[in-house]
C-alpha cells in the first residue's frame, strides 16, 4: 500500500516529466490553476458577500466545548438536531476542543466567518465580549428563572453578553485516607491545612501533601488559587470601582503564605510548569494529597480509578484569617455579534431552556461536575446526594473570579494573562520577595487598568 | 597485513559501540510512547513507573478505532500529504532545473525569494493566511491545507532537488542538447533518472512534513472529521482532563505510515546505485 | 557553419528563456499570491495596535519601540539564539558521524539505518507530547530511572527549572533532528565511488585525512543545504518548545516564535505579536546572505 503510494508520487511526477518531454505544454498545464486561483482571491470578498444572501436557507454554525463525557456530546446533538427539524433552520454543531477554541474563535472572527453561537468558559467567551465581539443576550437573561448568582455571570456593566449554561464550582479534594491515617480532621483553615500538610508531606517516597499548580501556560486553576488566598487573607487586586490596590499588607501576607507552601517542600517543585492538567494527573497519580478543582476530575476517576474516588473527599474551601472565598468559573453560551444568524442563535438558547428535563438531564450526566444556573432543581434526588451536595453549595457561594473588580475586558484580561501567578512565579523562581511580588504585581495590573 | 586487520577490527568495534548508543537513545521515546499505548489508564498515573513491567491492555486502540474514528483523520492526513507531495514535486522538478540549468530574466531573483519565502515564522503568518485561504471559500475545511501546505513544501524541495540537480555534471547533458534534444528532454531523460534517488528523499520528506503539519491545521479545522491525524490526538485534551492512553495509541498509529514509507525510501536510497553516470 | 551554430546557441537561449519563466508561474502562485498577500499584511499590522475582530489603526513604529523596552523580548531572542545554535551544531556533528559510520559496509547497517531514522518520521506533536510525558518530575520515566540507578538523590526538575528547561527542550528537538542530518548526508555518501576511498587508503591516507579532503568536499552542497534548513525550521520552531515547556516558567524557555503566540493569544494583542516576529525577519535575511555569500565564494 505505503511501496504504491511512494510509486504513485514518484509516478505522477515521471508523468510529468514525460509531458514536458513532448513539448512545453506542461508549463502551460502548470498555468491552469493560476488562472483558476488568482480571479477566485479577487472575488472572494464579493462571492462571500452574495453567497449569503442569495443562498436563502440559514445555516446556524455553534461551536460548543468538546466534554469528556461523551454523554454530553450526544444530548446536545440531539438537541440541535430537534431545533433544527422544528424551527427549519441547518446547523451545523461543531464539537472543538476547549484549549484550542480561543485561538480557533480569533482567526474565525477575522476572517469573516465566525461561528454564529458558541460554547465555552466564561472567561474565554468573556474575553470576547471585551472584545465587542458579543450580542446582548438582556432578552434571554430577563425570560427564565436564572439564579441570583447565574444573573451575574454575563454581565458586564449594564449589558448581558453570555447566558449561563452551568456552573463549574470549584471544590477541594482531599486524600481522606492520608488524613485518617495520621488521625486529621479535615481541615477548616489554610493555616490549618498547612500544618496537616506538614505531617501527611512524604516527598521521598513521591508524594507530596499539596498539589496546587502554579504554571502561567495558561488555565484558571493556578490564578485563581492565588487570587483565593489574597482574597482569604483581606487583600483584594482590583476594588469595586476599579482601582488597583493590590500593594498592601494583606497581599503581602497572602504571598508570604503561598512562598511558605512551595519553599517548605509540601508541593512538588514541578509545580510552577503545571497548567490545569497538571494537578489533575498529579492527583490521579497519587502524588499529591490535595489539589484544587473543578469537578472534572471525579468524571475521569469514575472512569479509570474508583478506588482513588472512594479514597477521597470534596472539601468546601478552607478559610483565611480575614475570609473565605470560593472563585468560581461557569460555561457559557455567547452570540457572535457579527454573525450572520444572531435570531436564530438567540432561538436555540431559548429552545435549549424550553425544555428544563432536558437541561436537568444533561446537567445530571456531567456528575457533579456542572451545576445549575436556574431555580428550583436543589431539591432534586441528584442534588440531595451526599456526594452531590457540596458542589451545588460551592457553586451558590461562588463569586467571580476577578471578584471584586468591576467585570470588564480589563478583569478579564488580567485574569487570563496569570498575572497573580506571574508574581508568585517571581518569588518561586527568581527569589522575590513577597513585598518586591507585591509591587511586581500592582505594576502589572496598573499596566492593565491605567493603559487608556 | 595483520595491522590492517587490526585497525579494522578496532574500526568496528568503535562503528559498533557508537550506533548502540545511538540505537538506545532513539529507540528509548519510541519503546515508551508504545508501552504507554499499552498500558491500563491507571497504570499510566504512578509515581516511578515501571521500564518493563506492563499492565497490558489494547483498549486504547479500540477506543481509537471505534469512539474516536481516527481512520477519518488518517484518511485526511493522508489525502492532503499525497496531493500537497504530487503537486509540490512536480512544480519543484521543473523550476528547480530552470533555477540550476536555464537563463532567464530574474532568475536571481527567483531563487532568492524561494529561500526567504521559507524563512518566514509560521507564527507570524498563520491568522493572515487562515483570512486568505477563508476568502476562497476553504476556510474550517481540510482542503484549506491543500493550499497552504504548497507555501512550505515546494521551497523546500526546491532548496533539495536544487543541490542535487547542481551535483550533476552539465557534461552529461551538453551532449545530449548538442544531439538535439530539448530542455525537457534533457531533463526527462537525463536529470531526473540521475537524481531519481535525491528526488525520492525529498518526496519522503515532502510528504513527512505534510503529514506531521499541525499549527495551520489546528487553527484551520474545527469539526473532528475535517482535522487531520495530528490536530485529532491534540484534541483529546479536554480542558484539564488529558486522555493520555488514546493520545499516545493516537500517536503510534499516526507515525506508522510515515516510518513505512521512509523503510520504504532507504530501500530505494541503497538500490539507487543506479547514478552510476554521475561518475 | 560557425554562423549556424552561433544562431542555434542564441535560438537556445531565447527558449530557455521562455521555458524557464513558464517554470517560474507555480512558484509565483504559490509564494507571491499565497504567501504574498498575508505576509503583507502581517507586516502591515505590525505597525497597527490590532486586536482581534477591531479595525487596525496606524501607530508607526509604537510596537517596535515597545519591543526594545521589553526584557521578555530581550530574552526570547537569546534563548533563540542557544536554542537553535546548539541544537544545529547537535544536529549536525551526530547526524554526520552517523552518516559516516552508516556508509560502511557492516552486518545489520540496514537495521540501524532504518531504526536511526524514525525520529525524524514522527509528528513534531508526537515526539513533544511523548518527551513531556516522559520528563514528568513525578511519573516520568527519566527520573525514575536517574532516581533508580542511584545517579541523583532528587527528582531533576527538568522543565520547571529555569536553568535547564531550555535545554531539556533542545533535547527533543535534536532527538528528532538528528536523522534529518544523517539521512540528507548518507543520501551523498552513497553516491561517491568506494574506488577514490581504495586508493587513497592504498596511498596510505587515513580515515581523517580521507574525511577531510575526500568526504567533506562532497558533501559540502548537500551539508550547506541541510544546514540551512534545519536552521530556519529550528529557529522558527513553535511547536516543540510550546508543546514542550510552554515557554516557561516565567518565559525561562521562551523563544521568538512562542513569544509570539503568547502576545498574540494569551495577551490578544496581535499588532505586538506580528512585530515580534517581523522583528527577526532581519535576522533571518542577514543569516541568509551569509550562507549565499559562502555559497558564492566557493563557486
Amino acid at each position: 500500500m505505503k511501496r504504491k503510494l511512494l510509486s504513485v508520487i514518484l509516478a505522477a511526477s515521471m508523468v510529468a516529466a514525460c509531458l514536458a518531454g513532448c513539448g512545453s505544454d506542461a508549463g502551460t498545464q502548470e498555468t491552469a490553476p493560476a488562472e483558476s486561483e488568482a480571479p477566485a482571491e479577487e472575488t472572494g470578498e464579493e462571492a462571500e458577500a452574495s453567497g449569503t444572501e442569495s443562498s436563502g436557507a440559514k445555516k446556524l454554525v455553534f461551536w460548543d466545548k468538546a466534554e469528556y463525557v461523551d454523554e454530553y456530546g450526544s444530548m446536545m446533538k440531539a438537541v440541535v438536531d430537534k431545533f433544527a427539524e422544528e424551527q427549519g433552520v441547518e446547523v451545523d454543531y461543531v464539537n472543538v476542543p476547549s484549549a484550542d477554541m480561543k485561538q480557533k474563535l480569533m482567526a474565525a472572527i477575522e476572517a469573516g466567518n465566525a461561528p454564529d453561537l458558541i460554547v465555552g468558559d466564561d472567561t474565554l467567551v468573556g474575553q470576547f465580549a471585551s472584545l465587542n465581539q458579543l450580542e446582548s443576550v438582556d432578552d434571554i437573561m430577563s425570560e427564565y428563572d436564572f439564579t441570583e448568582a447565574a444573573l451575574k455571570v454575563g454581565l458586564l456593566g449594564d449589558t448581558q453578553y453570555m447566558v449561563p449554561q452551568a456552573f463549574t464550582a470549584p471544590g477541594m479534594y482531599i486524600r481522606a485516607d492520608k488524613w485518617q491515617e495520621k488521625g486529621l480532621d479535615m481541615p477548616e483553615t489554610w493555616e490549618e491545612l498547612k500544618e496537616q500538610a506538614k505531617i501527611v508531606n512524604d516527598p521521598a517516597n513521591g508524594f507530596y501533601a499539596l498539589g496546587f499548580a502554579m504554571g502561567a501556560s495558561g488555565g484558571g486553576d493556578a490564578e485563581g488559587f492565588c487570587r483565593t488566598i489574597i482574597l482569604d487573607w483581606g487583600g483584594q487586586t482590583v476594588d469595586e470601582n476599579g482601582n488597583v490596590v493590590v500593594n498592601s499588607p494583606e497581599t503581602v501576607e497572602a504571598l508570604t503564605f503561598i512562598k511558605s507552601l512551595y519553599d517548605e517542600g509540601l508541593i512538588s517543585p514541578d509545580a510552577v510548569t503545571g497548567d490545569d492538567m497538571w494537578n489533575n494527573q498529579a492527583y490521579l497519580a497519587g502524588t499529591a494529597g490535595v489539589i484544587c478543582n473543578a469537578g472534572s476530575i471525579i468524571a475521569s476517576m469514575k472512569n479509570d480509578d474508583p478506588d482513588l474516588l472512594a479514597k477521597t473527599q470534596v472539601i468546601a474551601y478552607p478559610a483565611g484569617p480575614k475570609g473565605c472565598y470560593t472563585l468560581g468559573g461557569s460555561n457559557v453560551f455567547g452570540i457572535i455579534a457579527s454573525g450572520k444568524n444572531v435570531a436564530e442563535a438567540k432561538d436555540f438558547i431559548r429552545f435549549y431552556y424550553n425544555d428544563m428535563d432536558n437541561y436537568e438531564a444533561m446537567i445530571e450526566v456531567m456528575g457533579a461536575m456542572w451545576q445549575p444556573v436556574i431555580n428550583g432543581m436543589d431539591d432534586s434526588e441528584f442534588w440531595q446526594d451526599e456526594m452531590n451536595k457540596p458542589w451545588l453549595e460551592s457553586s451558590q457561594q461562588c463569586v467571580k473570579t476577578y471578584y471584586p473588580a468591576p467585570s470588564d475586558d480589563r478583569a478579564m484580561t488580567c485574569f487570563s494573562s496569570q498575572l497573580c501567578v506571574k508574581a508568585v512565579q517571581e518569588m518561586l523562581i527568581n527569589g522575590a520577595t513577597p513585598e518586591e511580588a507585591a509591587e511586581i504585581l500592582e505594576k502589572s495590573f496598573k499596566e492593565v487598568y491605567e493603559a487608556e | 597485513m595483520h595491522s590492517r586487520k587490526t585497525s579494522k577490527a578496532i574500526k568496528m568495534t568503535t562503528t559498533y559501540v557508537i550506533l548502540i548508543i545511538s540505537l538506545l537513545w532513539t529507540i528509548f521515546p519510541l519503546y515508551w510512547m508504545v508501552k504507554s499505548s499499552f498500558t491500563i489508564d491507571k497504570e499510566m498515573y504512578v509515581a516511578r513507573p515501571a521500564l518493563f513491567d506492563i499492565a497490558f491492555t489494547t483498549e486504547h486502540y479500540v477506543d481509537l478505532m471505534v469512539n474516536a474514528k481516527f481512520l477519518v483523520n488518517l484518511g485526511n492526513s493522508l489525502m492532503i500529504a499525497a496531493i500537497t507531495t504530487i503537486f509540490g514535486l512536480t512544480v519543484s522538478v521543473f523550476a528547480s532545473y530552470a533555477m540550476t540549468r536555464l537563463k532567464y530574466p530574474g532568475r536571481k531573483f527567483f531563487s532568492s525569494t524561494v529561500i526567504i519565502s521559507y524563512l518566514l515564522p509560521t507564527a507570524v503568518l498563520f491568522i493572515p493566511m487562515y483570512i486568505f485561504v477563508s476568502k476562497l471559500g476553504l476556510g474550517g475545511t481540510r482542503w484549506a491545507m491543500l493550499v497552504i501546505y504548497p507555501t512550505f513544501v515546494v521551497p523546500y524541495c526546491c532548496y533539495m532537488l536544487r543541490s542535487y540537480f547542481t551535483a550533476i555534471p552539465y557534461a552529461l547533458e551538453e551532449a545530449a542538447l548538442i544531439d538535439g534534444c530539448t530542455r525537457l528532454q534533457s531533463l526527462r531523460h537525463i536529470v531526473v533518472p540521475i537524481a531519481l534517488p535525491g528526488i525520492a528523499v525529498t518526496a519522503t520528506f515532502a510528504f513527512t512534513m505534510s503529514w506531521n503539519e499541525y499549527l495551520y491545521a489546528m487553527i484551520m479545522t474545527t469539526s473532528m472529521k475535517e482535522m487531520t491525524a495530528t490536530v485529532a490526538i491534540s484534541s483529546w485534551k479536554y480542558g484539564d482532563i488529558v486522555n493520555w492512553g488514546r493520545i499516545m495509541a493516537g500517536c503510534v498509529v499516526a507515525s506508522l505510515p510515515v516510518t513505512i514509507i521512509y523503510i520504504i525510501a532507504q530501500s530505494l536510497l541503497v538500490s539507487g546505485k543506479a547514478d552510476g553516470s554521475v561518475k | 557553419m560557425e554562423k549556424m551554430k552561433m544562431k542555434k546557441v542564441e535560438s537556445q537561449t531565447v527558449k530557455d528563456k521562455r521555458l524557464g519563466l513558464i517554470l517560474m508561474i507555480p512558484i509565483v502562485l504559490v509564494i507571491f499570491i499565497i504567501m504574498g498577500i498575508p505576509l503583507i499584511r502581517a507586516i502591515y499590522w505590525s505597525f497597527t495596535d490590532k486586536v482581534v475582530g477591531s479595525d487596525p489603526n496606524f501607530i508607526g513604529l509604537k510596537n517596535y519601540i515597545g519591543l526594545f523596552q521589553d526584557k521578555v523580548y530581550w530574552k526570547s531572542l537569546r534563548n533563540t539564539a542557544i536554542y537553535t545554535g546548539g541544537c544545529i551544531l547537535a544536529k549536525l556533528l551526530l547526524g554526520l558521524l552517523w552518516a559516516v559510520l552508516l556508509n560502511q559496509d557492516f552486518k545489520g547497517k540496514g537495521f540501524f539505518r532504518t531504526t536511526l531514522l524514525i525520529p525524524w518520521a514522527l509528528p513534531g506533536m508526537v515526539v513533544a507530547m511523548t518527551w513531556r510525558w516522559m520528563y514528568d518530575s513525578t511519573y516520568g520515566i527519566i527520573n525514575s530511572l536517574l532516581l533508580g540507578s542511584g545517579l541523583v538523590d532528587m527528582p531533576v526538575a527538568w522543565l520547571s527549572s529555569p536553568k535547564i528547561v531550555l535545554y531539556s527542550a533542545m533535547l527533543v528537538n535534536i532527538w528528532r533532528g538528528v536523522p534529518f542530518f544523517m539521512f540528507s548526508i548518507l543520501g551523498v555518501l552513497q553516491t561517491l565511488d568506494k574506488q577514490v576511498y581504495e586508493a587513497a587508503t592504498v596511498d596510505g591516507a587515513g580515515i581523517f585525512k580521507q574525511f577531510w579532503y575526500i568526504t567533506l568536499p562532497s558533501i559540502s552542497p548537500v551539508l550547506k543545504v541541510t544546514t540551512l534548513l534545519s536552521t530556519i525550521w529550528t529557529f522558527n520552531d513553535f511547536e516543540n518548545v510550546w508543546l514542550v515547556t510552554g515557554g516557561g516558567p516565567l518565559y525561562a524557555s521562551s523563544v521568538i516564535a512562542t513569544y509570539t503566540y503568547d502576545k498574540a493569544f494569551i495577551q490578544n494583542s496581535l499588532g505586538q505579536a506580528l512585530s515580534v516576529a517581523t522583528s527577526v525577519i532581519p535576522i533571518l535575511i542577514v543569516m541568509m546572505l551569509i550562507f549565499s555569500y559562502f555559497n558564492k565564494k566557493e563557486q
